[in-house]
């Protein structure tokens, strides 16, 4: 498999479609290193962060991994909310080049306000608000978004999927501004008793959305996961923005996704479903006739609806497939290799010390080893109070993930926490994370803090690599504390 | 299946007793119980540290772990684990509900505040509750009296009469009733029931068939080592002839084997007519392999059995009473 089509694998959500021009791709989520090796005139959309010396090392045949770096990342949220009443913010942060000047810029959504939220980014961390048109009447409640030109006017627009007043289009005019040209979009046929204001509202939600083309216009469509039991639906773009078609097809037409993905999971140049559904993870198949065939063999199955939350993928073993990440609510993050004819197969366990499970989840090559690392938000013991954190989790190379102990994430003392992405907002090469938090938190014990260690509801984390690491070890300078294994042992 | 949340999800949250316990760790129920108490301004008497789920032995080198429930909890659904029952008597709760139906009687809000169960009043002021009861209260009580009282352990029932009219309608005559209503010794002091939890209290004994209350906790005690023996067999055919016409026994045995049970306490028995129910704690955890680090939780439940033929069945299917 060639780097270039590795490239179109794998990664994160707002993932635009594979066909727009490499110009549009500088509002795209992914570092300028991954751009670089795109040669395709393609997006690539769905690559993660990082992900670009994975896929030479495997053009190459290369298995030697490049040297692995030492990581910290420190706060850069100066201008981002700490509270108050834009203080839950329940979205996968975006972070994207909205307004062109070669910085990420960043967006979210909040529960409980008035609509999503841009900020421009200065590379410094300094975040400046850029939401003006972007209030909505009535109150949002969290959900996913998505930046991508939606209308073809080289301009990035903003995609929200609001859990309970369904999706909302922006067209933007990479200035600050944005208009709203879709309001409320939900899958009207879906309604099993129109008129009936219950029945409506078990599909006019939408928990997630991701954009790609996924009918090969040219232009952006919307995969949206249900925040109730609107399940997958998918609605084409007839190029303006404006106007969009719900797609009959094969989805499955109940449940909620908390998460939802387009990615080309199979390599046929098509994008894919992929998404964390009530019943479990899922992936559809694009058959390029305009349905989708269920291709979810070994996913699992659980007992508990909504078991799974953060979803990501990427060649997390470096065999060319693509593979899938997501998020156990109550056993953390799972990995799932893809195999052959399209099935999935478990890997060992990614994150043993951690007990009170995960929501939020992103990954990138973070070290710069060339291997794709997990981010996960979470807690380590499933105990009430300000408990959650922040993990990143380093691929080892033969399958198995260790946790970075010494990154200076807050591994708890955080509310709790939704969603995470990963982006490069100094433009260094690093990968930086976004991180929602602020939602209800559980009272902890007498005595406990009843404030999160870090004020900042809404943040972002700058990645730095601090020093060569040759021993694959990541500890911070001065500070050789590093977990060797699943036990939580501590070697110094 | 189980549904969770979405996080902070509204509509999509679907917990259920069993699983909430851990995906919405329950605060350590001693603190719960504390605070709750304080709420209505009494003292809490025998409060221990039972931890929902916490394996025993948790921190002995040799002992391998073994899940037991926390010391007896409260049974009305109340997170207040770790309340033992207290000495309480009858003459006390008939001073109680003495004091009940006079604030009844005179619309006396402030007093019946003191009556409000405790999570009503975790949640609501007593300011909020005069407030919203002096404009709302719709009900008017023209007779409210104490015919008998009686105490078994913590629970306690009291005979009141009463002629209750509509506030708002005045001109439908008051309705008079006789009726036992139910009461639990909690925190120190004696409180109804309320009106949502009536199911997790037994009737008043005076209302049950007290004989055959010893012949249904009999067939329970089997059931349960049944349950145990993870004997699905035996389980299905203690269970009540007409569900089992509904549900055949592979479907059963698919149901029993999400579930692990560790531990059990009957907390009550309640025999009426050929209904009965024991109200059980249980310790258990799903049996999914997605779901390896779950605690295992206490759940609540009432077991429903039926007579048949003079031999108690249990109920696999809820609805009317057949």
């Amino acid at each position: 498999m060639s780097a270039e089509k590795n490239l179109l694998r794998g990664g994160r959500r707002h993932s635009g479609g594979r066909r727009l021009p490499l110009a549009a791709a500088g509002f795209a989520c992914l570092a300028p290193a991954a751009l670089v090796l795109s040669q395709s005139g393609e997006r690539p959309s769905s690559a993660p962060m990082g992900a670009a010396t994975t896929a030479a090392g495997d053009a190459s045949g290369a298995a030697r991994p490049a040297p692995r770096r030492a990581i910290r990342f420190e706060l850069a949220s100066s201008g981002l909310p700490t509270s108050g009443s834009e203080g839950m913010w329940k979205s996968d942060p975006v972070l994207a080049d909205i307004n062109g000047n070669g910085f990420a810029d960043l967006a979210a959504l909040p529960r409980l306000a008035k609509g999503a939220r841009v900020w421009t980014g200065d590379g410094e961390g300094n975040w400046t608000d850029s939401s003006n048109g972007l209030a909505v009447p009535r109150t949002s409640c969290g959900g996913g978004l998505a930046v991508g030109d939606v209308n073809g006017d080289g301009k990035p627009d903003l995609v929200v999927g609001d859990h309970c007043t369904g999706i909302w289009v922006y067209l933007g005019d990479g200035a600050g501004t944005w208009t709203e040209v879709t309001a409320a979009m939900y899958p009207v046929d879906l309604v099993e008793k129109p008129g009936d204001e219950l029945s409506e509202k078990l599909v006019t939600g939408a928990e997630d959305i991701a954009i790609g083309d996924v009918n090969g216009d040219g232009h952006l469509d919307i995969l949206s996961g249900g925040s109730d039991e609107g399940g997958l639906n998918i609605f084409l773009n007839d190029g303006t923005g404006r106007n969009w078609t719900r797609q009959a097809s094969s989805l499955i037409s109940r449940g909620w996704a908390n998460r939802v993905l387009l990615v080309d999971v199979d390599g046929d140049g098509r994008l894919d479903v992929v998404a964390s559904h009530s019943d479990g993870p899922l992936v559809y198949l694009n058959d390029g006739r305009g349905d989708w065939f269920w291709s979810a063999s070994g996913l699992p199955t659980p007992m508990m609806q909504g078991l799974y939350h953060g979803l990501a993928t990427g060649d997390m073993d470096g065999d060319g497939k693509l593979d899938l990440v997501v998020a156990n609510w109550v056993d953390g993050p799972e990995v799932y290799f893809q195999r052959e004819h399209g099935t999935w197969q478990k890997a060992p366990e990614v994150f043993p010390e951690m007990f009170g499970g995960a929501v939020g989840l992103a990954v990138a090559d973070v070290d710069g080893d060339g291997r794709l690392d997990i981010a996960v938000s979470g807690r380590l013991q499933p105990t009430g109070g300000m408990v959650r954190g922040l993990f990143l989790l380093l691929n080892e190379g033969n399958g198995s993930w260790r946790w970075a102990r010494d990154t200076g994430l807050p591994s708890t003392g955080l509310m709790q926490t939704s969603g995470l992405s990963f982006g490069d907002i100094d433009g260094d090469g690093v990968p930086d994370l976004a991180v929602g938090s602020g939602l209800i938190t559980e009272t902890g014990p007498p005595g406990a803090s009843r404030e999160p260690v870090i004020a900042h509801r809404l943040m972002v984390w700058r990645g730095r690599r601090t020093a060569a690491s040759e021993d694959g070890s990541v500890a911070a300078p001065g500070a050789a504390s590093v977990d060797r294994g699943g036990n939580g042992e501590k070697k110094q | 299946m189980v549904r969770t949340g979405t996080g902070q999800g509204q509509s999509a949250v679907r917990p259920h007793a069993a699983i909430v316990g851990h995906a919405s760790p329950r605060r350590p129920a001693a603190v719960v119980a504390a605070v709750l108490c304080a709420l209505i301004g009494a003292g809490m008497a025998g409060a221990s540290q039972g931890q929902s789920g916490n394996a025993a032995g948790a921190g002995d080198d040799a002992a391998p772990p073994r899940h037991v429930l926390p010391p007896l909890s409260d049974s009305l659904d109340v997170p207040i684990d770790g309340i033992e029952p207290e000495p309480a008597t009858r003459e006390q709760l008939l001073v109680r509900a003495n004091v009940l139906n006079a604030a009844r009687l005179a619309a006396d809000y402030a007093t019946l505040w003191e009556f409000r169960d405790l999570l009503t009043v975790a949640h609501v002021s007593r300011e909020e509750f005069i407030e919203w009861s002096v404009e709302n209260d719709p009900f008017v009580y023209d007779v409210a009296e104490t015919q008998d009282v009686a105490v078994d352990g913590r629970w306690g029932w009291v005979r009141v009469r009463a002629s209750i009219g509509m506030r708002r309608a005045p001109s439908i005559p008051p309705r008079t009733i006789e009726r036992w209503e139910r009461w639990i010794h909690v925190c120190g002091r004696w409180l109804p029931v309320s009106a949502k939890e009536q199911d997790n209290a037994p009737q008043a004994p005076a209302e049950r068939d007290l004989a055959l209350e010893p012949l249904l906790q009999a067939r329970y005690d089997a059931w349960w080592k049944a349950v145990e023996a993870r004997d699905w067999r035996t389980l299905y055919e203690m269970s009540d002839p007409l569900d089992r016409e509904q549900v055949d026994f592979e479907t059963f045995a698919r149901a029993r084997n999400q579930l692990t049970f560790f531990d059990h306490q009957v907390l009550w028995r309640n025999a009426s007519s050929d209904s009965g129910i024991v109200r059980v704690r249980y310790l258990l955890r799903l049996n999914d392999p997605n779901m390896t680090k779950m605690h295992p939780v206490v759940s609540m439940v009432n077991e429903r059995w039926v007579r048949r033929d003079g031999q108690w069945y249990h109920r696999l299917l809820g609805g009317a009473e057949r």
